[in-house]
């Protein structure tokens, strides 16, 4: 009689399909009792990898210091050079607003929120602040110094989960600094961006910076996304594509910046 | 029932551990899956097994971005595998155990990516199909290794205990 082994097997999947449906309809109070059980631990291991992995990371890197630092500082002394004439532009620039007495300044409404959890399978992040600090899906995250991250994906009252940039769902419009040379960031999994669409006719270098751009109004324009890396073209396609490095570490994110209004 | 029990908290810790403190090398390690089979090849333990791809598979999608029941599917899809593959394997020894993980680990990434791609499309939302053999399967392979020899020894420890104080009960028994 083979009959019990297999009405087992069908019990068993049926039982799970019926605890999948069920918890999918109060899924949110569930998620929401886990992290806010888990979080001080989670916080915890995440502090405690962080400083394992960059130490690890610095012996393994040890050997490329020495020639990243060159580099370095060569990119300072041309960054210096450029912060001077960028100081005399802003001078001017101020003197000029004041003239005609116009602010084109405008702020963005920011609120600051902790990394709890990170997925390298998945490319996102858990913040520690949800619907009750006013956030809401779809608003743009930053990491230090005006660096695109991605966007709220999830929001659960105390917590939200963050689509990086780098997911595989995740895709904007973006342009080269300084240029009218525009495309789109797609993420491609496993904190790996491209920047894809660029026209053949256009030059594009590796180096060059990647900016959002005001065009489908995902993010605010200006916002730094990543540098080209390497350049992929291919006479087959119409457009070509770069490989990009993304500016943001995901080892080093502890802090985030939700833009709640621009 | 208190097997059951620490088990809870065993897979609760491991789920926090492998998803909060394994991001080295963008890569994380499934000790959940380690687990998962150890305790099914090792102790033949066949109850254990579902309450881990049930319960492990639930803490898997809580803390992931998956739509709840993801891993809990893919954990069960590996348990009918695994029992099929049961049958035909008669001792299982150390030489063996990696086989184990290496294939359990690579079916449980290609089970993942189908079933994270067609459940989101019960629910309406929208999914890409990922599954690509590169060096993060590589490294997760390596780290389910590291950690599933560490069960292993772990195991065979609780085992030899276990024996010995059989042994000195049975000899307890004899002289009383």
């Amino acid at each position: 009689m083979k009959f019990p082994k297999i009405r087992n097997k069908i019990l068993i999947i049926l039982i799970s399909v019926l605890i999948i449906v069920s918890l999918n309809f109060f899924v949110k109070p569930v998620k929401e009792l886990f992290y806010f059980i888990s979080s001080p631990i989670q916080k915890t291991f995440l502090r405690m990898g962080d400083i394992i992995s960059n130490f690890s990371g610095t012996i393994f890197e040890i050997q490329n210091l020495k020639k990243e630092n060159e580099k370095l500082s060569l990119k300072n002394q041309e960054l210096l050079s450029e912060n001077s004439q960028l100081k005399e532009l802003k001078n001017e620039n101020d003197i000029l607003r004041e003239a005609l007495n116009l602010n084109l300044q405008k702020d963005f409404g920011l609120e600051i929120a902790e990394v709890i959890s990170r997925d390298a399978f998945q490319d996102f992040i858990l913040i520690n602040m949800g619907e009750k600090s006013g956030l809401k899906k779809g608003m743009p995250v930053l990491a230090q110094g005006k660096v695109i991250l991605g966007k709220i994906s999830e929001v659960y009252d105390n917590f939200s989960k963050v689509m990086l940039i780098s997911d595989k769902s995740s895709s904007f419009d973006a342009k080269i600094q300084d240029s009218d040379i525009y495309g789109v960031v797609k993420g491609e999994g496993n904190y790996l961006v491209i920047f894809d669409l660029i026209p053949q006719d256009k030059e594009i270098k590796q180096g060059d910076l990647v900016i959002t751009s005001s065009l489908g109004g995902i993010f605010p324009k200006g916002l730094l996304v990543g540098e080209i890396k390497e350049v992929k073209k291919s006479d087959v396609t119409p457009y070509q594509k770069a490989d990009l490095q993304p500016f943001f570490y995901p080892s080093n994110l502890e802090t985030v910046f939700i833009i709640t209004s621009f | 029932m208190k097997k059951f029990i620490i088990l809870f908290f065993v897979l609760y810790f491991l789920c926090l551990f492998q998803t909060s403190f394994f991001n080295f090398l963008k890569v994380q390690p499934n000790f959940i899956l380690v687990l998962f089979i150890s305790l099914l090849i090792f102790e033949k333990d066949k109850k254990s097994g579902i309450f881990i791809a049930i319960l492990g598979g639930l803490l898997l999608d809580i803390f992931s971005n998956f739509i709840l029941g993801t891993n809990i599917i893919t954990l069960i899809s590996i348990y009918i595998l695994m029992l099929i593959v049961m049958k035909y394997v008669r001792e299982i020894n150390f030489y063996l155990f990696p086989v184990f993980i290496i294939f359990g680990t690579i079916f449980f990434n290609l089970f993942l990516s189908i079933t994270s791609f067609l459940l989101p499309k019960i629910f309406h939302q929208a999914s890409i199909l990922q599954f690509n053999l590169s060096s993060v399967l590589l490294f997760e392979m390596l780290y389910n290794l590291i950690f599933g020899a560490i069960v292993f020894y772990t195991l065979k420890i609780y085992r030899y205990k276990m024996s010995t104080v059989h042994t000195q009960q049975d000899t307890k028994y004899k002289i009383h």
